[in-house]
């Protein structure tokens, strides 16, 4: 399980690397897939296979797919592609860096040493009562947000009334 | 097990899925042709049924021809990622007890979950990568369709985990020796049944490739072998529907008298020729009731069955 957590480390931050350097969007979108499934496989390693799998599910199988979707909506010409193309220098990636480098050290300092993969994977019904036991009011106001959400999606989404009348 | 049974298991288990997927391509024009009155193929062989291989001989030694205007390089990998995914969904499935990939594993109905929603990249990929009006128009509606049902699919198996209280589908068909999931869990079935159509792009929900409008979807730039992965995934996709709903609802390996295979097998096969049968008798929807059934109906189907399932399972 220590090697799979690797090389699942490995190509998950080189998929990224990738991706980010993409002048075109899709390129882009498919090398952060890659990303993810990755970062799944990490989960699994460490004996996390439910967060795995929903990492999976969820990131990779649907966020993933509705930017994709919104990409091939818009319809991307060629020129948008070159227009990207002169925006990728290696001066746009300076500032990102030096946060992402900050990030890194903070997160390096924060955990300890070398914790790597564990050996005892977690059970499914542990996950479960500290989700619906301790944690059960972070669980209820991710909810509610997604219910906000929802609410305000059908809202963007009404038409006129006149409107739809006229194309039935 | 040894590691050289689960070998022997993994080649069985695939050599078993590919072998079945070619067959297939026999059976259901065989089948279809029963259901509208016609012979079907019955040149090439006994009953036609070396048709496959003479399909297969032809894809072979056809031109791999990829158009210039294609983004090359996801165009190919599109018809993989298809194959892989619907290989990979059968590693979880228990064919009988002790035999199956990885049939005891603790997420494998989460495993299945992923594999169906990463296999939607496939198609969606391909009507883009294709770069053609009519691809690009498949491969929105397969992303579109996909991705809804999607949900619905993961929702109808929520009342079997809550039942068999695993997500192990080993364990799943085990708490099913009594009784059959398909009955206490009727909904469930039938909204899986119908999401498994859609996932799998069957008519009558293959909108994605509908030909009076698309002329082929999002396949419609690939040839040679390129389009037989497509055609190929679409059959193993079809078995794996079939084998799952076997193992989530028809009791699995359980049943009197034959060996536990046999049934497994039969229960499998029953529901393919179901698959076929769909397809020689519906008309396909428009695409806006395919959506407005999916969110309006089965989306509060499954969230009431889940609903007093719970509520029942809870119940002293």
């Amino acid at each position: 399980m220590v090697v799979t957590f690797y090389i699942a480390s490995a190509l998950a931050l080189a998929a990224a690397a990738v991706g980010i350097s993409r002048a075109h969007p899709i390129h882009g979108l498919l090398f952060l897939a890659l990303a993810l499934v990755a970062v799944g496989v990490v989960f699994l390693a460490v004996g996390a296979p439910l967060v795995a799998a929903f990492h999976v599910i969820v990131y990779a199988g649907a966020i993933v797919v509705l930017f994709l979707f919104a990409v091939m909506v818009a319809g991307l010409s060629a020129p948008a592609v070159a227009a990207e193309r002169t925006r990728l220098s290696w001066r746009a990636f300076l500032g990102p860096a030096l946060l992402a480098a900050a990030l890194a050290w903070l997160l390096i300092a924060a955990s300890r040493p070398a914790s790597g993969a564990v050996e005892e994977p977690v059970p499914i019904v542990t996950v479960a009562s500290a989700l619906f036991g301790p944690y059960i009011a972070g669980v209820l106001l991710a909810g509610l947000l997604l219910f906000a959400g929802l609410i305000a999606t059908h809202h963007l989404a009404r038409r006129d009334d006149a409107a739809t009348e006229e194309q039935r | 097990m040894t590691t050289g049974g689960q070998i022997v298991v993994i080649i069985m288990i695939m050599g078993g899925a590919l072998s079945l997927a070619a067959g297939l391509i026999w059976v259901e024009r065989r089948l279809l042709g029963l259901w509208q009155d016609r012979y079907g193929p019955n040149r090439v062989g006994p009953f036609g049924i070396l048709q496959p291989l003479a399909d297969a001989i032809k894809l072979l030694f056809k031109e791999d021809w990829s158009p210039p205007f294609a983004d090359r390089s996801v165009f190919l990998i599109a018809p993989a990622v298809i194959f892989a995914t619907a290989l990979l969904s059968l590693a979880v499935v228990p064919v009988a007890p002790g035999i199956g990939v990885v049939a005891e594993w603790n997420v494998g109905l989460l495993f299945f979950l992923a594999m169906a929603s990463l296999g939607a990249y496939s198609v969606i990929l391909g009507g883009w990568a294709s770069n053609s009006k009519y691809s690009l128009l498949g491969g929105l509606r397969a992303a579109a369709q996909m991705l809804s049902y999607e949900v619905f699919m993961g929702l109808s198996l929520a009342g079997v985990v809550v039942l068999a209280g695993s997500f192990s589908l080993a364990e799943i068909v085990r708490a099913q020796a009594d009784l059959w999931y398909v009955v206490p869990q009727f909904l469930g079935f039938v909204v899986f049944l119908i999401a498994g159509l859609a996932e799998t792009r069957r008519l009558p929900f293959d909108l994605p490739e509908s030909e009076t409008e698309l002329i082929a979807g999002f396949h419609t730039e690939y040839s040679g072998m390129s389009f037989g992965l497509f055609f190929v995934g679409e059959y193993i996709g079809i078995i794996t529907i079939s084998a799952l709903i076997t193992t989530f609802f028809l009791g699995g390996w359980h049943g009197p008298l034959l060996p536990p295979l046999v049934w497994f097998l039969l229960k499998t096969l029953v529901l393919i020729a179901v698959f076929v049968l769909f397809r020689a008798a519906m008309p396909r929807p428009r695409f806006d009731q395919l959506m407005a059934w999916g969110w309006k109906i089965l989306l509060p189907i499954t969230l009431i069955n889940l609903l007093v399932t719970g509520a029942v399972v809870a119940l002293p």
